[in-house]
C-alpha cells in the first residue's frame, strides 16, 4: 500500500477513535468523576476494534465490488477470474493492511480524550478542549494532504466534535 | 520449438493491474529478454494494451498464465514467430 492509500484509514481511524470515544465519556468528563487505567483500556479496545471491522467490511467490499464492475468491463462470465489470481490477495492484503492501520489509529485516537482525562483529575474541560484540539491537528492534515481549504476542514471536525460531546453528554453512555 | 516473438491483444482493469505489475509479470518469464506494453485504448474502467514479447525459448505457457495471473485477459493472439531468427510478416499488395 502506497502512502496517499494509507491516508484514508489513518484518517478514518483516528477520526473515529476520538468521535467515538468523546461519544461514550463526555458525560464523565464534564461532571468531572475520576476512571482507571482498566476503563481507558476497555474503551479504547472497543472503539479501535469496532471501527476496524466496520472498515474491512466497507473496505473489502468496495474493492469486490470495483472489481466486479472490471469483469463486466472486460466481458468475464464471473468476476472470479479476476479473484482467485494476484488481484484478488491484493485487495485482501489491501484491506487487511487499510483495517490493521484503522484499528491502531482508532485506539491511539481514543487515547487522547481517556488518558488526559485520566490524569488530569477534575480537568474535564481540558480533556474535551485536548479532544478538540487534536480534532483540529487532524483536520488541518488532511486539510493539507488533500490540498484542500485547512481552516475549512478544522471547522468541519471540531464541530462534530462539539456536536458528539454534546450529544454524549444528554445520552449519558458512561 | 523456439518461440522468439509473441505479440497480444490484451485488455485489464485501469487502475489493476498497473502496466508496470503486467509488464514485471511477463519480464520474469523463461526466455523473455524484452517487452513492449502499448495502451490502444482506455475506458471508464478497462484499457485496452497490446503486449509485444520478445526473446529466445519464451516458455509461452508460463507466458499466458503469468499475464492471466496478473490480472489481466488475452483477447487474441496477433503475432507469433519461432525459429533460428525473426521473420517478419510480408503483407501481400492488393
Amino acid at each position: 500500500m502506497n502512502r496517499p492509500a494509507l491516508l484514508f484509514p489513518l484518517t478514518l481511524g483516528l477520526s473515529d477513535g476520538i468521535i467515538t470515544t468523546l461519544m461514550l465519556i463526555s458525560r464523565t468528563l464534564i461532571s468531572g468523576e475520576a476512571f482507571d487505567v482498566s476503563l481507558v483500556v476497555r474503551v479504547a479496545t472497543g472503539s479501535a476494534f469496532v471501527g476496524g471491522f466496520s472498515f474491512f467490511i466497507a473496505e473489502y467490499s468496495r474493492l469486490r465490488a470495483e472489481l466486479s464492475r472490471t469483469s463486466r468491463q472486460l466481458i468475464l462470465k464471473t468476476p472470479r477470474y479476476l479473484l482467485k489470481g494476484k488481484i484478488g490477495r491484493d485487495i485482501l492484503l489491501e484491506a487487511g493492511t487499510g483495517t490493521a492501520v484503522s484499528t491502531i489509529s482508532g485506539f491511539g485516537g481514543s487515547l487522547v480524550p481517556l488518558l488526559s482525562g485520566m490524569f488530569l483529575r477534575s480537568g474535564g474541560p481540558i480533556s474535551i478542549g485536548l479532544a478538540l484540539a487534536s480534532l483540529a491537528a487532524l483536520g488541518g492534515g488532511v486539510g493539507k494532504s488533500v490540498n484542500g481549504n485547512v481552516g475549512f476542514w478544522v471547522v468541519v471536525l471540531v464541530s462534530i466534535g462539539i456536536i458528539v460531546t454534546i450529544m454524549g453528554n444528554f445520552l449519558n453512555l458512561v | 520449438m523456439n518461440v522468439r516473438r509473441v505479440v497480444l491483444d490484451v485488455d485489464k482493469g485501469l487502475n489493476r493491474p498497473t502496466l508496470l505489475e503486467l509488464a514485471g509479470a511477463i519480464e520474469r518469464v523463461q526466455g523473455v529478454e524484452a517487452v513492449n506494453v502499448s495502451v490502444t485504448e482506455m475506458d471508464m474502467e478497462t484499457m485496452g494494451t497490446i503486449i509485444t514479447v520478445e526473446g529466445n525459448g519464451i516458455d509461452y505457457d508460463a507466458l499466458i498464465n503469468s499475464i492471466e495471473e496478473s490480472g489481466a485477459v488475452i483477447h487474441s493472439v496477433d503475432e507469433i514467430v519461432l525459429g533460428k531468427r525473426l521473420v517478419e510478416s510480408i503483407r501481400r499488395n492488393e
